[in-house]
């Protein structure tokens, strides 16, 4: 509410009590003013000001706080000024009335001053009576509830409004004299008790708000019937007062007291039948909240450890117990979170445990652990149930835990289970016996089974994120091994060469390279490690060491592959191997001399001739040195202008459609010869292109390699 | 994904796999586990028939070096057999045959184990 709103209200308040007093002070004087008019004016002027009265205060009102308490508080205190004012008057200043002509006539001025201050402040205590009661009858509201507070509000208006209309009636009497005006105020009576029979939001209130609410309504009741009373007897001051003002705020402030009275006096009854349940009302409320506190944990799954304390200590909240603990099976943990669960040491063999107790120490704990873990290793079946011992001392599924004078009475497991799978499992235990009700069990058991779907968020999420560092780490091994590839090709004018490797996976087990061996003769190699992946990129970067340090000081192809054999059969598994082509270019003759170490053959294109070269060698690794160097044959290529020469890896030939059907050699030979020879860049993409074509899938199955040497002559 | 078969029996002491489906890095394991349980009982004179063998690739291919060396060691042998021409060119390609004996059929192979002995 503004400043200049509450100011407006405020002023015309006052400008309604002034008019008032100068109102009544002027028929005094005069005696009779006697048209009918002027009645109207008072009225309107009453009207006007405590609906001002009523829209600040309800424009005061902070919205959205449904503090019930507080708006019980505030009538119990507006009942109270009232009911002592009118009581103090109607001792202190009796007869302060006479009776004239069937009107209340004050006998001095000072009685006129008394009695209008009296009856203006219980028309704004019976303003504050509605507003607060309607605060309260719309807590936790419902659909009827508005039109419930419409229907009274209406019947008011219309009380009001007759007996405005009806104008002065006699002085004596409550009713105005009218008909109607009985049926109306039946008819409010009946929307009161409508509106007093609906009180919800006492159900909600704590156990100790509730003993607030009853001694609150209790006083409330009296003061209101009380006041009630005191408004409608015509000898009461306070009806004396009210009727001088207006008949109509008399009826008002009847209507306002009694819907106050009728509605404490229910709210009174209500609380007290609502008392004996208080108890459970507040227990499940605990448990609710305690649910909410879990789905809050479960958003925090990053560590175990918080998460399996928080959920112990929930669950003993829950139930009230003198100590919890978790177990979670280490068997069936995911690898890599073993290393940080529990605290303490674990009691039973391939468990962890975190417990929470105040009323044992840690030892004391494990051996509650240790006893009750018996039970289920010792018995199988039961091992996705529920276990209940309700009296420790005497039970025989626990006899270590006898004659060991720890407090434990009575002992709660739940299995908690994720799918099929027991991973863990939730203990509770107190002190007394019989200490677990149903509703115990019931919310332990609801409560073991978030724990588990918690755990196995929590490990889901872990090894996410273990397979995020991994793909990162791929990542980087990938930039890596890209590295040990040759950033630059040698070029030349009587050559034109063009390579390109392409992974199936992050790294692969491809490699070829290019070494410069005088200033004549260029090595060229192209190899594939077996396997996939990781292994084979670590051997791949080895291949290149050896090859890299070998061709520094030999080049014959030969001797070039037999030492890398001997080096890779020396240190490389034995299920794993290498097929490499070594081929050594002499620019200035245009010869290519070259090796096959169990690999692909080399493809020599000739004029509009192809042929696939394969001189017999077997695969590095393979064997210890004398197969290896019975078998590997030199073959020799003496090149013309416009000769092309391939090397690929098995990625190549072997690229699959999904048929089933291999690229294969003739379809590599065929797409050399139609495309353009006169760049070995574009040759390269033409053939790779031609090889996408074909598979039509644009995932690698294999590593693959390529490596296109044009030679142009001197 | 890929499916991938063994069929073992004996015949004369000497053990026989058959091989079904596709061989390769995802199946290898299975047919290491196979050479592992024979060793373990002492069965060295194994014969692979790879009639029913669709696809091999190199890391198939290292199952085979992986325990040859072992096998022969204790006087036995692993022969090959009845190879489609697609298989046998992936074993020819690296050089297999000059380290493996391998066979038209599988009589053929058992033949030559009886000879031997």
């Amino acid at each position: 509410m503004t400043r200049i709103s509450k100011t407006a209200l405020l002023a015309g308040t006052g400008f309604g009590f002034g008019f008032l007093i100068l109102f009544h002070v002027i028929l005094k004087a005069y005696g009779k003013l006697d048209f009918w008019g002027l009645d109207l004016i008072r009225f309107v002027v009453i009207l006007l000001t405590f609906s001002g009265i009523a829209a600040a205060s309800w424009l005061n009102e902070q919205r959205g706080e449904d503090n019930p308490l507080r708006h019980l508080g505030i009538l119990i205190a507006v009942g109270f000024v009232i009911l002592v004012l009118s009581g103090l008057l109607s001792s202190s200043s009796s007869g302060s009335f006479y009776l004239e002509d069937g009107k209340w006539i004050p006998t001095t001025y000072g009685s006129l001053f008394i009695s209008i201050i009296l009856a203006f402040l219980a028309g704004t205590a019976a303003v504050l009576a509605c507003i607060r009661i309607v605060f309260l009858v719309f807590i936790k509201r419902n659909r009827k509830t508005q039109r419930n507070v419409i229907f009274f509000v209406s019947t008011l208006g219309a009380n009001l409004v007759m007996a405005g209309i009806v104008g002065s009636p006699s002085e004596d009497v409550f009713f105005v004299v009218s008909p109607f005006s009985e049926i109306l105020f039946a008819a409010s009576v009946i929307a009161i008790m409508i509106i007093a029979s609906r009180m919800p939001w006492i159900a909600y209130l704590t156990k100790q708000e509730k003993l607030q609410g009853l001694l609150l309504s209790f006083f409330g009741s009296i003061f209101f019937t009380l006041n009630t009373i005191f408004s409608m007897e015509s000898t009461n001051q306070l009806a004396q007062s009210l009727t001088y003002l207006h008949p109509a705020l008399r009826l008002f402030v009847a209507i306002s007291f009694l819907l106050a009275a009728v509605y404490l006096t229910v709210c009174f009854a209500s609380t007290l039948f609502h008392l004996p349940t208080a108890e459970a009302f507040d227990r499940k409320k605990a448990e609710l909240s305690t649910m909410h506190n879990l789905s809050k944990l479960v958003k925090n799954v990053f560590n175990q450890d918080e998460l399996l304390t928080t959920a112990a200590s929930l669950s003993r909240q829950i139930c009230e117990a003198d100590g919890a603990w978790i177990e979670i099976d280490a068997r069936v943990a995911r690898p890599g979170n073993a290393e940080t669960i529990g605290q303490g040491h674990a009691a039973p063999r391939n468990t962890t445990w975190t417990a929470i107790s105040d009323s044992m120490n840690k030892d004391d704990m494990q051996r509650v652990v240790a006893a009750l873990s018996r039970v289920y290793t010792m018995d199988p079946s039961p091992q996705n149930k529920p276990l209940v011992i309700q009296n420790a001392a005497r039970d025989k599924r626990i006899t270590a835990l006898q004659g060991s004078k720890l407090p434990v009475g009575s002992i709660t497991a739940f299995p908690l289970q994720t799918h099929d799978k027991v991973i863990g499992r939730l203990y509770a235990f107190k002190r007394m016996n019989y200490g677990f009700d149903r509703d115990n069990l019931n919310s332990l058991s609801a409560f073991a089974d978030q724990v588990a779907i918690a755990v196995e968020n929590h490990w889901l999420i872990t090894a996410l994120m273990e397979g995020q560092r991994l793909e990162q780490e791929l990542l980087v091994a990938r930039q890596m091994q890209q590295k040990l590839l040759p950033a630059t090709l040698p070029s030349s004018p009587v050559f034109d060469m063009a390579a390109r490797s392409i992974p199936a996976h992050e790294v692969g087990g491809d490699y070829y390279d290019v070494v410069r061996i005088d200033d004549d003769r260029i090595g060229i190699t192209v190899g594939d490690v077996s396997g996939k992946s990781v292994s084979a990129a670590l051997y791949m970067a080895e291949t290149k060491g050896i090859f890299q340090s070998l061709t520094k000081f030999l080049s014959d192809p030969r001797h070039v592959l037999q030492r890398m054999n001997e080096a890779l059969y020396g240190t490389i598994e034995r299920n794993s191997f290498v097929s490499l082509l070594y081929a050594v270019l002499d620019t200035r003759r245009g010869v290519v001399e070259f090796a096959r170490a169990g690999h692909c053959p080399l493809l020599w294109i000739h004029g509009r001739e192809w042929q696939f070269l394969r001189p017999d060698g077997i695969g590095l690794g393979l064997d210890g040195g004398a197969i290896f160097e019975e078998t590997l044959a030199v073959e020799t290529v003496k090149l013309q202008p416009g000769d092309i020469i391939i090397m690929y890896t098995d990625g190549v030939s072997e690229a699959r459609n999904s048929d089933g059907e291999e690229f294969g050699y003739t379809r590599l030979a065929e797409a050399a010869l139609d495309l353009q020879r006169d760049s070995a860049e574009f040759l390269l993409d033409g053939i790779l292109e031609r090889i996408h074509d074909f598979t039509r899938s644009d995932v690698i199955e294999d590593d693959l390699t390529l490596l296109i040497l044009i030679w142009k002559g001197n | 994904m890929s499916e991938f078969t063994i069929d073992a029996h004996e015949h004369d002491q000497i053990r026989v796999l058959s091989l079904k489906g596709y061989l390769d890095a995802h199946t290898a394991p299975q047919l290491e586990s196979s050479f592992q349980r024979e060793l373990e009982s002492g069965r060295y004179k194994l014969i692979v028939n790879f009639r029913d063998l669709d696809y091999i690739s190199s890391a198939g291919l290292g199952v085979f070096m992986q325990f040859i060396e072992e096998v022969r060691k204790h006087d036995g042998d692993i022969k090959l057999a009845n190879m489609s021409k697609r298989v046998y060119n992936v074993f020819d390609l690296l050089g297999f045959p000059v380290l493996f004996e391998i066979f038209e059929d599988e009589k053929e192979a058992l033949l030559s184990f009886q000879n031997k002995s």
